[in-house]
């Protein structure tokens, strides 16, 4: 029997309140690791240091925003494949739209119980 | 401690962290709606921590809290998004909001409810929110040279931003740029910081393009100015850059059309809604009014003047002076009742700064890991605004000192057998004309024989020199005392007692300490309750008059010269068994030959538990004075605090009599 090989989901928040919410859901999934990134900047710079199976995005956060960062992804040839779930508030109804235009794989609406994100990922990832 | 408890911790930290942010960013913002130039960027600012606020509140399940937000965000967002026009009542409501988070954040913290209302801030923001609009537009920019995938990326917000800048005729640039990948966000921070300032940055689009550079990180802004294409190339200077014009042609026709749909948006009596009961006054304009009342006050002192000299003239005109001087009595009621209701207007509850004395020592404990419990009394007892504004950094470092080197550990307490919890207790009180403020606290008392050691090794007193109780208490006070070296976090900021008790000086205050070995230590902060007007003592020294501040004054004693002792070449006085330490006020400023009558007055002064009386000739009634400064140069001169006009255009000067005395025994300590 082999093991599956682990994931690494990619955490971007400004809150690290949200943050260590979010991570600590992931921490109860097998085989998840999770990197985590306050805002756009941190996660363009930390995209090309490992390899990401799945990115987590808030929208609402200064300077490169939740909706900037899926349109730089979703354009890219080698980041375009990863799947990014939108974490962001019932607010913006025009802002979900735009970011699953954009190509975002699913949309997270906060507060969220830990279980919704947890299938959410088991899905995309293809997880048992 | 339980996760529960762990999370509620980190709620509380974080939460307060916005709040503090929110207070500054509200601050600007309420002097930039009075300015009516209020930058969008800053309202969005405020928006995202709102935002942040109810999103933590709500993932942590502080229902309450995440119920409020969620109103404030709502309502910001419709400002932010042009549908609510931001008034100054806005920016009220959102203050008034910050200070019910505040409460509510208490609440959590210790665990009760009850006293916070928000329902009465939601329903001003229903209120507020009625009278939003929506405005027409498709999202389409058909005078943008953009394509659609850009557009799709661009928020409701940036979208909103995008129109206004077209609205109000800006113009619109492409602006990428190119950053190698490890230097980036440094890079694209300067450029964020020079652009801002002569413009908008609407969007920033990281990019990708193969054909370009695979190590470097490109970035697509699109930005918003009155500059021209040449002058934003030329301050962005020697950065990759590539700037194009992103408006196809100016069609003036399409730019009206656009104005029309947008002004229908603006509703039309909106400056006839905000009509309310209050006003705001600058208080440079109190000021002014009070100084007029000064001026009356001279005017009518010169009227009693004539009013006696009418009555003594025997003149045929001297019938009428009592008659004259029932109106000159009359016009002196309705001034001094003119004055109080002025200086009433300036007045604010000290309860205003409390909230942010127990947000502070929340944070403390939390830093320091001591359980801290602050009381506050005496939240209405009021003092003049500008007062208020600045004492609130010496209590704020007051209380610090307190924490840090009062209150000891929890395990230093268990083994005293007091309650874990350490206690800060600050209350506020009228005492004549003065205000009273006390911080209290249950820790170790000030150690005497620590703070001794600690003098000598700092060089504040000869290696030999025994300090007595109050000496100790007056030398924590020095400069130089208080070493940066020994500075810890909380205390921090290289801010020493001694800048503590200057900036109390500053607003012709008194700080003393009073302290009990285990007991703890009592603080006492003394403020005349307004700076504007202040009640005086004409006093006589060698023919000439001077004012002395009667909130110095404790009581005045005739004495005879015959009955000044000398005690150590030290003139003193006992008074009921007190031995009073005295200074000649024609001495300290240097008049050469002593008063050579046989009676003199003694005007005695309190001031670190002890007395002192300063020797005058005569005394000549009370009066009140508006003190004046001496203008920069003279500021300084010890022993005068500045000067004031004593009817007929009669100038005087003010003597300081707390600065008198510290000059004297501050020469003491070192002269031994």
């Amino acid at each position: 029997m082999t093991l599956p090989a682990s994931k690494t989901a990619l955490v971007v928040e400004d809150s690290s309140v949200v943050r260590e919410f979010i991570i600590s859901s992931l921490s109860m999934l097998p085989n998840i690791n999770s990197v985590q990134a306050a805002n756009g900047f941190e996660a363009l710079k930390a995209l090309p240091q490992q390899d990401i199976d799945i990115i987590l995005t808030d929208i609402n956060m200064p300077v490169i925003n939740g909706l900037e960062l899926v349109s730089f992804l979703k354009n890219h040839p080698v980041y375009r494949s990863i799947p990014v779930i939108i974490i962001s508030t019932e607010k913006s109804e025009a802002d979900r739209t735009r970011g699953l235009a954009l190509g975002a794989d699913e949309y997270l609406t906060k507060p969220f119980h830990p279980r919704d994100l947890q299938l959410m990922i088991q899905k995309l990832l293809k997880l048992g | 401690m339980s996760e529960k408890e762990s999370s509620k911790k980190d709620f509380l930290s974080e939460a307060e962290e916005l709040l503090e942010e929110l207070t500054s960013d509200l601050q600007n913002l309420e002097e930039s709606v009075k300015k009516n130039n209020v930058r969008p960027e800053l309202i969005n600012k405020v928006f995202r921590e709102f935002h942040s606020l109810k999103g933590i509140s709500g993932m942590l399940g502080f229902q309450t809290v995440s119920d409020f937000t969620h109103e404030l965000e709502s309502m910001l967002d419709y400002v932010r998004l042009g549908k609510l026009p931001l008034q100054e009542k806005t920016v009220d409501l959102l203050f008034q909001a910050i200070d019910m988070l505040n409460l509510m954040l208490a609440e959590i913290q210790e665990d009760s409810s009850g006293k916070a209302q928000p329902e009465i801030i939601t329903r001003k923001i229903t209120e507020i929110m009625t009278a939003s609009t929506v405005p027409v537009h498709t999202s389409a920019f058909p005078e943008l040279d953009l394509d659609d995938h850009t557009i799709s990326s661009l928020t409701e917000y940036e979208e909103h931003r995008l129109r206004e800048n077209l609205r109000n005729q800006k113009k619109i640039y492409n602006v990428r740029l190119s950053f190698p990948h490890s230097t980036f966000d440094q890079d694209l921070r300067e450029v964020y910081g020079t652009l801002s300032k002569i413009g908008e940055i609407i969007s920033t689009l990281p990019y990708f393009d193969a054909a370009l550079a695979t190590d470097r990180m490109l970035f697509r802004l699109i930005y918003g100015t009155d500059q021209s294409l040449d002058v934003v190339r030329q301050i962005l200077g020697h950065t990759e850059v590539e700037i194009h014009d992103l408006l196809r042609d100016r069609h003036p026709e399409i730019l009206s059309g656009t104005r029309e749909t947008q002004e229908q948006v603006v509703p039309a009596d909106d400056s006839l809604r905000s009509i309310s009961s209050t006003v705001r006054v600058d208080i440079q304009k109190l000021d002014e009014v009070i100084n007029v009342i000064g001026e009356l006050v001279i005017s009518k002192t010169m009227l009693t003047n004539l009013s006696k000299e009418l009555i003594t003239s025997g003149g045929s005109a001297s019938k009428l002076g009592p008659a004259f001087t029932r109106a000159a009595a009359e016009l002196e009621k309705k001034i001094i009742d003119l004055q109080h209701r002025i200086i009433e207007t300036r007045l604010v509850p000290v309860g205003q700064i409390y909230h942010r004395l127990a947000r502070m020592v929340r944070k403390i404990s939390r830093e320091t890991g001591k359980q801290l419990q602050i009381q506050f009394y005496g939240e209405d007892t009021e003092l003049d605004k500008i007062m208020i504004e600045q004492i609130s950094d010496p209590l704020m470092h007051v209380i610090r000192n307190a924490i840090d080197h009062g209150i000891e550990s929890g395990e230093q307490r268990r083994k005293l057998a007091k309650p874990e919890q350490g206690l800060i207790k600050v209350s506020a009180f009228q005492r004549g004309n003065n205000v009273v403020i006390q911080i209290q606290d249950d820790g170790r008392g000030v150690q005497l024989q620590k703070v001794q050691e600690h003098a000598r090794k700092r060089g504040l007193i000869p290696k030999d020199r025994v300090l007595d109780q109050a000496e100790s208490l007056e030398i924590i006070f020095a400069p130089g005392f208080s070493s940066t070296d020994q500075v810890t976090e909380t205390s921090g900021r290289g801010v020493g007692l001694d800048v503590v008790k200057r900036n109390i000086a500053d607003l012709k205050g008194t700080i003393h300490v009073m302290t009990e070995a285990n007991r703890g230590t009592i603080f006492e902060i003394t403020l005349p309750i307004t700076l504007a007007i202040i009640q005086s003592l004409i006093v006589g020294i060698q023919g000439t008059k001077y004012a002395v501040p009667l909130s110095s004054v404790s009581e005045t004693v005739r004495i005879l010269t015959k009955d000044i002792q000398t005690v150590d070449k030290k003139e003193v006085y006992y008074l009921r068994n007190k031995t009073i330490p005295l200074i000649r006020v024609d001495h300290f400023f240097g008049f050469s030959n002593k008063s050579k009558g046989e009676k003199l007055f003694m005007i005695i002064v309190p001031m670190a538990e002890q007395l002192f009386g300063l020797i005058v000739d005569e005394l000549s009634g009370q009066q009140e004075i508006i003190i004046k400064s001496m203008g920069e140069k003279l500021k300084n001169v010890p022993g005068i605090a500045g000067a004031a006009e004593i009817g007929e255009k009669k100038p005087i000067l003010v003597l300081d009599a707390e600065s008198m005395i510290e000059e004297v025994t501050h020469g003491k300590v070192h002269g031994l």
